[in-house]
C-alpha cells in the first residue's frame, strides 16, 4: 500500500480497519518474535504480544518519531509486558543453553531479521565479539529483565562481579553503536 | 538521601537503562538524574541501545488468526467497521426534517462530529521532517505540499479509503512560513465545490506537529485543506490534483461507501445518536465531545490493566 510506518500507526490509532491490519501484518512477526524470546512460551506469548498491539492502539498519539521508530516504539512495549509475564510465570531459572543458544540467534547473519541496516548488523557483531560470560549478562539483564543480583545468584559469582559484567558489556555494546551512529550519520 | 557525584551515576547507568536497578540505588540515581542533565544524556543514550539489542529478538510467525484477534480486540461490538463512515449529508439530513437549504451544511457538521468520534488524535508535536515520510502518491494515498506561501512547511496527506482519513505533518522549525512557532491551527477541508469542513485544531510545538484525523467528505469531492489561525487567517495549505490520484479512486471510494451501507445503519442507533445531540455545540465543542467518547470507547473494553 505504500504508507510509511508512522502512517500506518496513525491510521492503526485512529481505528482505521484497513490500516490496522495492515499495521498488524507488518509488525506481527517481530511482536510475537520478542515475546517468545523473553517468555519461551508460545501461548503466553501470543497473549502478551495481543497485549502489546492493543496498548500500542489505545497509546498511538504517543509515539513520538524523534526518540525511535515505531518497530522501537512496538517493541519496547511487547518487552515491558514480556518482562512482566515471565516474571510472574516462569517456573524455572533460564537455562545456560537457552540463553547462549538466544544470543546464538541474535548475532546470527541477518537474514531472518527484519531489523537490518548498518547499526543492528553492528551491534550483532559486537554481541557476538563479546566475551562469553559478559554477552550472558547483556542478553540476561536486557532481554530478560533480570537484575544484577539474579545474574550473580545464576552465575554463581558474587554480586560485585555481577555488575561489572553487565558494565562492561553495556559499554562495549554502547560504545558501537555510538560509533555506528557517528560514522554513518 | 546520599548525593551521588557523577561519577557514581555512571556506574549505575547500565543498570539504569536495563530498568533493572532497584530500591536506594534506583532512587538515588533518578534523584541524581533529575539534575545533572549529562548523566541523564548518557543513560538516555545507552537506554536506545538496550532497545536496539531488544530488537535484535529473531522473529517468528505467531500462530493462524492472531491478526484476526488483535483487530478483534480493538473494534468491540457495536464499533465494527467503518463506523466512522459519513453517510451522504442530503441522504440523512432530509430524514430528520432538517430543512433541505440547511441540510448539507447540517450534514456536513454531523458528519464532523461523527467523523470526529475516535477520529482526531492531536499527536504530541513530533517534529517529523517531511522528507522522512517517503509516501508515493498510489491509487490510496494523495500527496500534497502544505504551502505557507511558496514556502514549503511540510506535507498532506489523504488516505481515500472507508474512512479516509488526512494525516499533516508539519515542520517548519526556522519559522520560514511565519506560523508561529507553537501556534494553534485549525485544519479544515475544501471541496471542489468551494465549501469547507473544519476538522479540528492542534497545535505545534516548536514549529512542528503530526496530526492525524479522520475525513467526514467523500474524497472525490476534495480539493486541499488549508491550516488557519485561531483569526481565522489562512496560513498555510494544501491542494490535491483531482485529475491524478483522486480519479483513481473515485470507484474504489465508491464500492466502499455502497459496502459501508448495512453496517452504517447497524451502528447509527449506538452512536448516531449522541453525535447528534452534540450538533447544536460549536465546531470546538467538537472536538472535546469526541476525545471524551474517544476515551470512553477505548476504556469500554479495557481489558487489560491501564496502569502498567
Amino acid at each position: 500500500m505504500g504508507l510509511s510506518d508512522d502512517m500506518l500507526l496513525a491510521g492503526f490509532g485512529a481505528g482505521d480497519p484497513t490500516a490496522a491490519l495492515a499495521f498488524v501484518h507488518r509488525f506481527q512477526r517481530t511482536a510475537f518474535g520478542v515475546a517468545l524470546g523473553v517468555i519461551g512460551d508460545a501461548g503466553l506469548a501470543e497473549d502478551v504480544a495481543q497485549q502489546a498491539f492493543e496498548r500500542a492502539w489505545r497509546h498511538s498519539e504517543r509515539f513520538d518519531p524523534r526518540l525511535g521508530s515505531v518497530r522501537g516504539w512496538l517493541v519496547s512495549i511487547v518487552h515491558n509486558l514480556a518482562v512482566d509475564a515471565a516474571r510472574v510465570r516462569r517456573p524455572h531459572p533460564i537455562e545456560k543453553q537457552d540463553l547462549d543458544s538466544m544470543i546464538a540467534a541474535m548475532a546470527e547473519s541477518p537474514e531472518h531479521h527484519a531489523l537490518a541496516g548498518e547499526i543492528s548488523a553492528e551491534l550483532r557483531q559486537a554481541l557476538a565479539s563479546l566475551p562469553e560470560e559478559q554477552a550472558r549478562a547483556a542478553v540476561f539483564t536486557a532481554v530478560h529483565g533480570m537484575t544484577a543480583r539474579e545474574l550473580a545468584e545464576q552465575e554463581a559469582i558474587p554480586l560485585g562481579t555481577a555488575k561489572s559484567r553487565i558494565r562492561a558489556a553495556l559499554a562495549k555494546l554502547h560504545e558501537t553503536v555510538a560509533t555506528s551512529r557517528g560514522a554513518h550519520g | 538521601m546520599a548525593e551521588l557525584s557523577c561519577k557514581q551515576c555512571q556506574e549505575l547507568a547500565s543498570e539504569l537503562a536495563l530498568g533493572v536497578l532497584g530500591g536506594r540505588e534506583r532512587a538515588d540515581a533518578l534523584a541524581h538524574l533529575s539534575r545533572c542533565p549529562r548523566c541523564q544524556d548518557t543513560v538516555s543514550a545507552m537506554t536506545a541501545t538496550v532497545g536496539r539489542l531488544v530488537e535484535l529478538l529473531p522473529e517468528a510467525d505467531p500462530p493462524p488468526g492472531f491478526d484476526q484477534r488483535v483487530i478483534n480486540a480493538i473494534t468491540p461490538p457495536g464499533f465494527e467497521g467503518p463506523e466512522i463512515t459519513p453517510p451522504k449529508p442530503e441522504a440523512r439530513a432530509p430524514r430528520r426534517g432538517i430543512p433541505v437549504a440547511a441540510a448539507a451544511l447540517t450534514g456536513v457538521l454531523l458528519a464532523g462530529g461523527g467523523a470526529l468520534f475516535g477520529a482526531l488524535f492531536p499527536v504530541e508535536p513530533t517534529g517529523l521532517p517531511p522528507s522522512s515520510v517517503n509516501v508515493q502518491p498510489t491509487a490510496d494515498v494523495m500527496v500534497s505540499p502544505l504551502l505557507a506561501g511558496d514556502q514549503e512547511i511540510g506535507k498532506a496527506y489523504v488516505y481515500a479509503h472507508n474512512p479516509s482519513w488526512i494525516f499533516l505533518s508539519v515542520s517548519d522549525p526556522a519559522g520560514s512560513g511565519s506560523l508561529g512557532a507553537n501556534a494553534t491551527l485549525t485544519c479544515e477541508l475544501t471541496r471542489q465545490d468551494g465549501s469547507t469542513v473544519s476538522l479540528g485544531r492542534f497545535s505545534l510545538q516548536n514549529g512542528r506537529a503530526d496530526w492525524a484525523a479522520r475525513t467526514p467528505i467523500d474524497t472525490r469531492g476534495l480539493d486541499g485543506a488549508e491550516l488557519t489561525s485561531d483569526t481565522g487567517v489562512t496560513l498555510a495549505s494544501a491542494h490535491f490534483t483531482p485529475q491524478s490520484a483522486a480519479s483513481d479512486t473515485a470507484s474504489d471510494t465508491g464500492k466502499h461507501r455502497d459496502d459501508s451501507h448495512g453496517k452504517d445503519s447497524d451502528t447509527k442507533d449506538s452512536d448516531g445518536k449522541d453525535s447528534h445531540g452534540k450538533d447544536s455545540h460549536g465546531k470546538d465543542s467538537y472536538k472535546k465531545d469526541s476525545h471524551d467518547k474517544d476515551s470512553r470507547r477505548k476504556d469500554s473494553h479495557d481489558k487489560d490493566s491501564h496502569g502498567k
